[in-house]
């Protein structure tokens, strides 16, 4: 048998679009003092910077989260032989196309719910239980109330 | 002349109490009334405080399909698994008590699977009815699209109830077979002496006198399929294919856990511990009176 790392299929005539960012993410938060942002921005600095994403690939997994970062370990030889060859296919789907409106990572409350929400009626569309057009109009109606108790948990404010 | 031990003043008593009390305290009592403090207020998951809503999480959790759909899952789940854990380890005990070649091998045998972890029976059972490799397969590659529990809801629902069953008949098997041997071998010879045959012996002595046995294995394996089933769904498929195994202890953790809902899902465990509560009085009840105490 011979295995290879391919992206997703699609259909003829359609075409590809790059594939949703997920994962953790690092955040800054506002209101910390001047010694913790210089502090913030000396580890964002670390993480950037290539030769960091070389060394957190090889030992994590992850991909690189930067151009750059991808660049310098395509130029190292990272992704020539096993057993990273193949992983750049990631790279290749996620940067497919520039993100477009329904392609771009998202921010919502209660992300993780919804995502979990996302998973069951795929499921349930891909064994036949429901139609498509069904499965995403419930998956439109659950969204939304996991959306308005979201709301209803922290009440009047707006995301910055 | 007072030859018991007595203590002199009743507050030595109480501190001789107070580490099993501090005990049950903070390991019951207080997460309790978190729980239910939680499951009336709506919580932010990051801190930052809490609105009091009152019965609105129960309302809003009731009103849900998915909820209910949770409910018949687990039902059917307890059902089941229980019959199926109850009726195997009644038979096998009842065999192995008959003192037929070998009985001293199951006797040490069939007790283990009641001492594997559930994650890890979960991680067996996995590959064993994984439809691509192992059993399961070769059965597939006979019936093609037989067993596919990935998709078809009711293959999954009977793999972790096939899981779940299999670690309790073990646990079954010691109390029946306990019980059998409790039973006076002179009532069993009197009975084969006027002529009655096995199966006849088992229903008309054995039967009646397991019955304290069987109702203790019932109330326990109910209540137990309520709760010891999560690590067996957690492996096996994480409440899946959409939904048909997210059984309600599953479904408080992946809603409190992985989607931070931690009001919705002290609710659920509230919903969820009213509804063993109801299901033991029912049992003790209506199915005690049956029940015949030496």
């Amino acid at each position: 048998m011979k295995w290879d790392v391919a992206e997703l299929p699609v259909y003829a005539g359609t075409e590809r679009k790059n594939s949703l960012v997920g994962g953790a993410s690092l955040w800054v938060l506002s209101g910390k003092s001047d010694a913790e942002y210089k502090g913030a921005a000396a580890f964002l600095n670390f993480i950037h910077d290539p030769k960091t994403a070389l060394f957190w690939s090889t030992n994590t997994g992850y991909i690189p989260v930067t151009k750059s970062g991808f660049d310098f370990m395509k130029s190292n030889g990272f992704y020539d032989k096993a057993p990273y060859k193949g992983r750049e296919v990631a790279i290749e789907s996620l940067t497919a196309s520039e993100p477009t409106e329904i392609t771009r990572g998202i921010r919502l409350g209660n992300f993780t719910q919804i995502r979990a929400e996302f998973g069951t009626q795929m499921q349930a569309i891909f064994a036949n239980k429901v139609s498509v057009q069904q499965g995403l109009d419930t998956l439109v109606k659950n969204g939304d109330a996991i959306l308005e108790r979201f709301q209803q948990t922290y009440p009047g404010k707006t995301l910055p | 002349m007072e030859k018991r031990v007595t203590f002199g003043r009743w507050t030595i008593g109480i501190l001789f109490a107070v580490p099993q009390l501090l005990l049950i305290f903070t390991f019951f009592y207080w997460p309790a009334g978190q729980a239910v403090y939680w499951s009336l207020t709506l919580q932010q998951p990051w801190g930052g405080g809490n609105i009091w809503v009152g019965l609105d999480n129960f309302r809003s959790i009731l009103a849900n399909a998915d909820y209910w759909n949770s409910i018949t899952a687990s039902m059917i789940f307890a059902g089941i698994s229980t019959g199926l854990a109850m009726v195997i380890a009644l038979v096998l005990a009842a065999l192995t008590d008959r003192q037929l070649a070998g009985s001293w091998l199951y006797r040490v045998v069939l007790i283990w699977p009641y001492g594997i972890a559930a994650p890890a029976l979960a991680l067996a059972f996995r590959f064993i009815l994984a439809p691509e490799a192992g059993f399961m397969a070769v059965v597939n590659r006979v019936w093609p699209g037989f067993w596919d529990p990935g998709l078809d809801g009711a293959d999954a629902m009977a793999s972790i109830i096939i899981a779940f069953s299999w670690k309790y008949v073990g646990y079954n098997f010691i109390f029946f077979l306990a019980a059998f041997q409790a039973i006076p071998r002179s009532l069993i010879e009197a009975a084969a002496m006027d002529g009655s045959g096995v199966l006849r012996r088992f229903w008309d002595i054995q039967f009646p006198l397991i019955t304290p046995t069987i109702f203790f294995l019932l109330v326990i394996n109910i209540t137990e399929s309520f709760q010891d089933s999560f690590g067996i769904v957690d492996i096996m498929t994480a409440g899946g294919p959409a939904n048909a195994t997210n059984l309600m202890v599953y479904k408080i953790y992946s809603d409190g856990f992985k989607g931070l809902d931690y009001s919705g899902a002290a609710a659920q465990s509230i919903i969820l511990m009213l509804l063993i509560v109801a299901l033991t009085i029912v049992q003790f009840r209506f199915i005690e009176r049956r029940v015949h105490y030496r």
